[in-house]
């Protein structure tokens, strides 16, 4: 029992001191890591926000500006045309097709089933 | 309008400050604040989040927030903007299952509208979640040379403090929760995985284990929920097949595994393993429905270690799924999968699975049918509500290779013939979800949710021997089937009934501080059905536990920055509704009947010998004790996680747990006689001779039919005066200390290394199947009392998994490593006494340890596996198609993964001299290649 104790102490040391140094050690600046920011003031209306809420009275969510969207919609008929779509559709067909074979094909069917 | 775009690789004008929050369980969230360059609170925002199913949107209130719930796994922008200032856009937004991203936006006015896009990363510190972060990301999933053949079971292995199916200590491969969108997988017998599925139907895995929230229940181990892929607006395919055979892969038996184990001197040999993939998803109505289809098919056809010859296993399996939103506030999900398991050459026992020849295997047929179907309502950004019925239906039969009787041999230790047995396994498992989720401020912030689960399984179980006789023959003395025979059998059903509460909360009490209390109730309860519904004595529950399992987690951000996180738990687990948990309780075993040859018998086989019943083990079902607790485990964390860079983590948690109301049988009524004996003698010195303390069964005829099932820890075993001859122990505890280093994918590469350092010891093993249902070991005094404390098969003390990717750029060629070295735990040498001298009891209670438990320690493991990928991108880049090689078992290690531990030997056919105490058993796979293809749009 001593011993286990001894060598869970040990064991931990080493990770502790790092665990302490590594709490308190601010990490290495990186070109691409923002520094950190400002912790803010309590969160009053300042002069800038006033006006954005008094915009909104006036701003009609319609108006707002849309962002495109994320990822362009390839339609269906394209697709399905396009030398890709024909081969995908091929491949999902004969894998399909394939399982289902196999599904008959392959069964050990169990005597009492 | 004009835009005008910039793309910044650093937030210097938006705030990105996520953080994670557990509290959801298919979905995670995104939150945030819109603010002014002052800091100011700037409502009426309009935010849009964008993702493959299409857009949704929110407008900040007056405080600046605003919250997307139930977002579902995946890559997202979002975009807030505001007229009057510049609207910014945080791209990479990728939102995984069980977390909420906080994402502030910091909005400049200006004087014309522009627009700037940042990188919306995660950061790799969670300073809001008391849970120990195992998530297997897709990064780590598909850079890695994972490829698990069966990845409901294996994946969960490659994750820190998880090896060989036992999660930090816990009973193996029963212990563990194994999810695929939700549905529970598992048997409801004994908890072992089912459902088997493919591992390119993966988007991404989840690992709850340490520190779970209340909502996630029924499990001891860890949780692995598995989410499938889905469609979404743009077409997508998977395309992949991947092969070896027989010259991809080496031989590593030594001359010396050889001859300390000739049945390893004919090693497996693979002949051929093909795996073919097609998967097909996209749109069917744009932003609506959407829909995933996947097909597969997995062949292995081996020949195995041994004297048998073949084993062949097909396994084709279809998936669907349709996506539909058919507002704005619900969605709906469909899914349904159909796969078998078909197996040629399966051997007799895998136990004895090099005694096995072609004729001592059976076929395997195991279809199933597994579905899902869930609703999810938004009533708004802070409350939605999710509904699900999830299940499946399937079965597994054995039936024997040769439909003959089959044959031990007691004096040569040997099987021949056949099998000689039959075995039907059926299964059912449906399960009813329903949740509400709400946000609230008050005192902090809650993310709150309550959650109601009813589960209902069946089981049945049927096993018999072939025309009713297994033969049990003296070949030095009497003529094939000439000796004794007997005959044993079962026809058990049961039904598995469970409802769950819960309520959980993540409590941001401040900036810097979050509790997560939560709290569970599970009642569970079994029943015999089928023939024996109705029960013994009129009321037909057998089992009954209602279980409080209280749940509560901190985490503190030390630092402020929401780099540094210091978070512990302690948490409660009961495990799952179990039909192994009673069903020696139930009616349907038949007596053990035991014949002597009888040319004039009433009872013959085949061949004409006959028999008459000369003996007779009567079976009565076991009492439950019904005070009996259900299984639990208790856990203690305590964690400190430091983000090093933006990429970088660095995690160490301590880890207490302890195994609690394991359950076994005893009679009660037994008593028993104390004895002394001496071990045989045999090559080691040290086992032979040594004094063996045995305990002889003093009334098994008035006792033998008082089975009880209990939690026997404390149970007390009498000798014929009442006087007590010892005091059974059943526990078991794991400490440990896990150490995690993680990069995730940045500038071409990514890595993990993690170290664990831990000791589980405890009473009874954790192997699988021990902690719970009827077995000798706690029946059998001489298994109970003798050498019963120590080191556990999975005690792993020292793990180092590492795990690294690099994509060589001009060349674009992917190498991924894979290192790992455990030491596989501890075994024990044993001694199988006679029946004369350990009486009444079947061969697994005369077996006495003749060491204290975990006396002696497997050889470390250590293997390397590597992957090489070149990728071809084309049609500018939309495309991926790629063609890899992995490798297993690089340098060819061939370590033993099991030993031979019978003292002093075993016979095994085939071979003319026993094998001997420390032989090895089995051995690591070896070095493999492995060649494949994939295109991926």
């Amino acid at each position: 029992m001593n011993r286990s104790v001894s060598t869970w102490v040990r064991g931990a040391a080493l990770p502790l001191a790092l665990l302490v140094g590594l709490t308190f050690a601010a990490p290495p600046a990186s070109a691409d890591e923002a520094p950190p920011t400002q912790t803010s003031e309590a969160a009053s209306a300042t002069p800038v926000a006033t006006a954005a809420a008094a915009k909104v009275a006036k701003l009609d969510p319609a108006e707002a500006t849309q962002a495109p969207a994320a990822e362009s919609h390839t339609s269906s008929s394209s697709f399905f045309k396009s030398p890709r779509g024909v081969a995908a559709l091929l491949l999902a067909a004969a894998g399909v097709s394939y399982v289902i074979y196999s599904s008959h094909h392959d069964r050990l069917h169990s005597p009492i089933r | 309008m004009n835009l005008k775009r910039f793309s910044i690789a650093l937030a210097l004008l938006v705030v990105v400050s996520p953080a994670f929050v557990v509290g959801q369980s298919l979905t995670g969230s995104i939150q945030g604040v819109v603010k002014d360059e002052q800091g100011g609170a700037v409502p009426g925002a309009n935010v849009t989040l964008s993702g493959g199913k299409g857009t949704r949107t929110s407008v900040s209130d007056t405080s600046g927030s605003y919250r997307f719930p139930a977002v579902e796994p995946g890559m997202y922008s979002v975009t807030a903007e505001l007229a009057g200032f510049a609207g910014k856009r945080a791209e990479n937004v990728e939102i995984s299952v069980g977390q909420t991203y906080v994402l502030d936006f910091n909005l400049k006015v200006a004087t014309q509208t522009e627009e700037i896009t940042v990188t919306g990363e995660a950061p790799v510190v969670d300073t809001s979640s008391s849970s120990t972060n195992n998530q297997l990301s897709q990064d780590l999933l598909f850079n890695i040379p994972i490829r698990p053949t069966n990845a409901a079971t294996q994946l969960l292995n490659f994750t820190p403090g998880v090896n060989f199916g036992s999660a930090f200590g816990g009973d193996a491969d029963t212990a563990n929760g194994l999810l695929l969108d939700g549905v529970d997988t598992r048997d409801p017998e004994g908890g072992s995985a089912w459902t088997f599925f493919s591992f390119n139907l993966v988007e991404e895995v989840n690992i709850q284990g340490l520190g779970a929230p209340a909502e996630y229940g029924a499990f001891t181990g860890v949780v692995v929920n598995t989410i499938t892929r889905s469609g979404n607006n743009n077409f997508g395919g998977l395309f992949d097949a991947y092969w070896r055979n027989d010259s991809l892969e080496s031989n590593n038996i030594t001359p010396e595994i050889a001859a300390a184990n000739p049945a390893l001197a004919d090693p497996a040999v693979t002949q051929q393993e093909l795996d073919l993939t097609a998967q097909f998803s996209g749109p069917i109505i744009k932003d609506k429905l959407f829909f995933f289809v996947g097909a597969e098919r997995y062949h292995l056809r081996q020949n195995p270690t041994g004297p048998r010859t073949i084993r062949d296993e097909v396994s084709p399996r279809l998936n669907a799924k349709i996506n539909w939103n058919p507002t704005t506030n619900d969605s709906v999900m469909f899914m349904f999968q159909k796969d078998e398991y078909n197996v040629i050459g399966r051997p007799f026992s895998s136990a004895l699975a090099l005694l096995a020849t072609d004729e001592l295997t059976n076929r395997e047929d195991a279809p199933e049918y597994v579905w899902a179907a869930q609703w999810r309502h938004l009533f708004g950004p802070n409350t939605f509500a999710e509904a699900k019925f999830t299940g499946w239906w399937g079965y597994f039969d054995l039936n024997p290779e040769v439909n003959a009787p089959g044959h031990f041999d007691a004096g040569s230790g040997l099987y021949s013939d056949s099998q000689g047995w039959f075995a039907y396994y059926d299964r059912q498992r449906n399960q009813l979800n329903a949740s509400i989720s709400h946000y609230a401020e008050a005192f902090g912030r809650h993310d709150l949710k309550f959650g109601i689960e009813v589960e209902r399984s069946k089981t049945r179980d049927r096993y018999g021997y072939v025309d009713d006789l297994f033969y049990y023959d003296y070949g030095a003395y009497y003529p094939k089937g000439q000796y004794t025979a007997y005959d044993y059998g079962y026809d058990l059903e049961g039904k598995n009934k469970r409802e769950s509460i819960y309520l959980q909360d993540s409590w941001k009490v401040t900036d810097r501080l979050t509790l997560n209390p939560g709290v569970r109730f599970d009642w569970t309860r079994g029943y015999p059905s089928g023939p024996s519904a109705g029960g013994p004595n009129g009321d037909s529950k057998v089992y009954d536990t209602k279980n409080f399992a209280p749940r509560f987690g901190f985490a503190y951000d030390l630092t402020g920055d929401h780099k540094t996180v210091l978070k512990g738990s302690y948490s409660q687990y009961y495990e799952g509704s179990f039909f192994y948990t009673y069903s020696a309780a139930l009616p349907g075993i038949e007596d053990t009947v035991l014949y002597a040859y009888d040319p004039s018998g009433e009872k013959c086989g085949p061949l004409g010998n006959c028999f008459t019943e000369y003996a007779r083990i009567e079976s009565a079902p076991y009492r439950v004790d019904p005070d009996i607790k259900h299984p639990r485990t208790d856990e203690f964390t305590l964690g400190f996680e430091r983000a090093l860079t933006k990429d970088v983590r660095l995690a160490v948690t301590g880890i207490y747990r302890k195994d609690k109301n394991l359950q076994g049988s005893v009679f009660p009524s037994a008593r028993w006689i104390q004895n002394s004996t001496a071990s045989s003698e045999g090559a080691e010195p040290g086992l032979s001779g040594i004094p063996v303390t045995y305990y002889t069964w003093a009334n098994p005829d008035e006792s033998e039919t008082d089975g009880q099932l209990i939690n026997p820890d404390g149970f007390q075993y009498l000798d014929v005066n009442g006087n007590v001859l010892g005091t059974a122990k059943a526990y078991r505890r794991y400490k440990g200390a896990l150490f995690v280093l993680d990069k995730r994918m940045s500038h071409r590469w990514l890595g993990r290394i993690s170290y664990v350092l831990a000791s589980t010891n405890g009473s009874v093993d954790n192997d699988g199947f021990r902690s719970y249902g009827a077995s000798t070991l706690f029946e059998s005094p001489s298994r109970a009392l003798t050498n019963q404390d120590g080191r556990l098969t999975n005690d792993i003390r020292h793990e180092f998994k590492v795990m690294a990717n690099y994509q060589i750029p001009v060349i674009e060629l992917g190498v991924a490593a894979y290192v790992r070295s455990v030491n596989q735990g501890f075994y024990t040498p044993y001694e199988q006494f006679s029946s004369r001298l350990i009486n009444n009891f079947a061969s697994t209670g005369r077996r006495v340890l003749l060491e204290p438990r975990g006396s002696r320690a497997f050889d470390r493991l250590t293997l390397l596996d590597l992957r090489f990928e070149k990728i071809f991108k084309v049609n500018q880049g939309k495309d991926r198609i790629s063609v890899y090689a992995d490798v297993n078992n690089l340098f060819n290690e061939s370590t033993p993964t099991d030993v031979q531990q019978r003292w002093p030997d075993v016979a095994i056919g085939g071979v003319d001299e026993p094998v001997a105490f420390g032989a090895p058993g089995f051995i690591v796979s070896p070095r493999r290649w492995t060649l494949g293809a994939r295109w991926q749009f």
